[in-house]
């Protein structure tokens, strides 16, 4: 959940969203109450940004935060009603902020091809933390070595090879490891996922503190 | 790619907004569902997909679809800059090979190098103990960081032993000092696994240590359980050759044991 949308709701608004999200929520106590919510929250926003970027509409971040919104503003009323599937409201409702994006866009259409064709429409996300090889290699040194030996061999030898070579070495990688190529796969994507969130939070910070 | 199956293909002609309009909505159901295996499957495949446009291996109407559609959210902006890191930080480091001893199974040229650049190691070593020059080249037990100090020609103790390097749980930074046979400027040490493959490789350039020229390799201690090991150096400048049988075979080959309390 971005800070701007965290902030443009109210606490009461908020609480409604997060009640709406784990139903449970409202018998819960002590620090970890929004726990599943948040995380239900984060879940449901990556889903609608999916939604919106699969349907071409480059506001993506945008038009997901707006549905958050927008079922905010309406969830104490969602909440009470029964039977209600949170993720089917959603959906609902990120259809009609597409079809109304659809509208604006169609009479915005000269302005939205130009913005297309405008390669700096999509700014890389918090580019400078990544412009700083050496800082991205000491965290990937650092977030490496909390992997388990198999795990950071594994993933090494996954990002080895080229097209062809890569193919044939993924092959021999599952068999190796004794799993068939789609696990490999899959194991391979959770490692990736818990890399990345490692790197993600030793960057800035590193980057911020200066070299070490 | 390897593995792709036909629902990977039409996931990811979703993810770049090229799929029928009534199959985008049954994608779209299932994602708005709590199908959590179908999740993770999307997400794995748009990871793949970020991949694929790293390495160039999009067609070129799909990589300006990933350009100009696919990268419209921080998240998928943020998830290429990290591919690209990766991608840029394993190249500096040797790729992993597949088990060595299936290499010794394929026919393979041989390679100078893996001969005449094997170390012999010099650990701290109970049973060998007079192979140490001085104190400071013993590993210290128990210590969060441990030096151990390379040198080429020796492999065993006089009992025949591998010589040994103790680690304690608290190490964390092991540094091999290593001295190369020839003078290059620049040496990929590699770090095996006897009994798996090459686990660490690192290109580093040689520095005057104590009037004697090394190398030093760091590496986390986490990465050497209990197993026996062998370094070799290269020169980084020639081209990467698979060691071959016979290389593999030599008896020059520097080995050494790890041990834990």
């Amino acid at each position: 959940m971005t800070g701007p949308l965290r902030r443009s709701l109210t606490e009461q608004s908020w609480g409604a969203l997060y009640d709406f999200l784990d139903p449970n929520r409202p018998g819960k106590t002590g620090p970890g109450r929004d726990e599943a919510a948040a995380a239900r929250c984060l879940e449901v926003t990556r889903k609608l940004a999916v939604f919106f970027a699969s349907r071409g509409c480059g506001e993506a971040d945008d038009l997901a935060a707006e549905t958050i919104l927008r079922v905010a503003g309406k969830a104490a009323q969602i909440a009470r009603s029964t039977g209600e599937d949170p993720l089917g409201y959603f959906f609902g409702v990120a259809r009609n902020i597409y079809l109304e994006w659809l509208r604006d866009a169609r009479r915005e259409t000269v302005k939205r091809e130009s913005a297309l064709r405008d390669p700096t429409v999509h700014p890389v996300h918090d580019a400078n933390s990544w412009r700083n090889e050496e800082a991205v290699h000491r965290c990937l040194d650092r977030c490496m070595a909390t992997l388990t030996g198999t795990a950071r061999r594994l993933l090494v030898s996954y990002y080895s090879d080229e097209k062809a070579a890569k193919i044939e070495r993924h092959r021999r990688l599952a068999e190796e490891f004794g799993k068939s190529v789609n696990a490999l796969r899959i194991e391979v994507h959770r490692m990736r996922k818990v890399l990345r969130q490692c790197v993600l939070g030793c960057v800035q910070p590193a980057l911020a503190g200066g070299s070490r | 790619m390897n593995g792709e199956t036909r629902e990977d293909v039409v996931l990811r002609r979703y993810l770049l907004g090229s799929v029928a309009p009534d199959v985008r909505e049954r994608i779209e159901e299932r994602l708005f569902s709590d199908d959590r295996i179908f999740w993770e499957h999307l997400s794995l495949v748009e990871d793949e997909l970020i991949e694929s446009y790293v390495s160039n291996e999009l067609e070129s109407e799909d990589a300006q679809r990933f350009e100009r559609s696919f990268l419209c959210t921080d998240e998928r902006r943020s998830k290429l800059e990290f591919v690209r890191a990766l991608r840029a930080y394993v190249a500096t480091r040797q790729p992993v090979s597949i088990s060595i001893w299936r290499r010794l199974q394929e026919t393979v040229s041989v390679p100078a190098w893996a001969v005449a650049a094997a170390v012999a190691v010099i650990l701290a070593l109970p049973v060998a103990g007079g192979l140490f020059r001085r104190p400071a080249e013993r590993s210290d037990v128990g210590a969060t960081d441990v030096s151990a100090s390379l040198s080429t020609g020796l492999v065993r103790s006089a009992t025949g032993e591998l010589p040994r390097l103790e680690l304690s749980s608290n190490c964390k930074l092991l540094r091999l000092r290593v001295e190369p046979d020839e003078e290059h400027p620049r040496y990929r040490a590699t770090l095996h696994e006897v009994a798996g493959g090459e686990i660490w490789s690192q290109s580093l350039a040689p520095a005057a240590v104590d009037g004697r020229t090394a190398v030093t390799l760091t590496l986390p201690c986490e990465l050497l359980p209990v197993g026996d090991y062998y370094v070799t150096l290269r020169d980084a400048a020639r081209p990467d050759v698979s060691p071959s049988p016979a290389a593999m075979a030599a008896s020059s080959r520097a080995s050494f044991r790890v041990l834990r309390p």
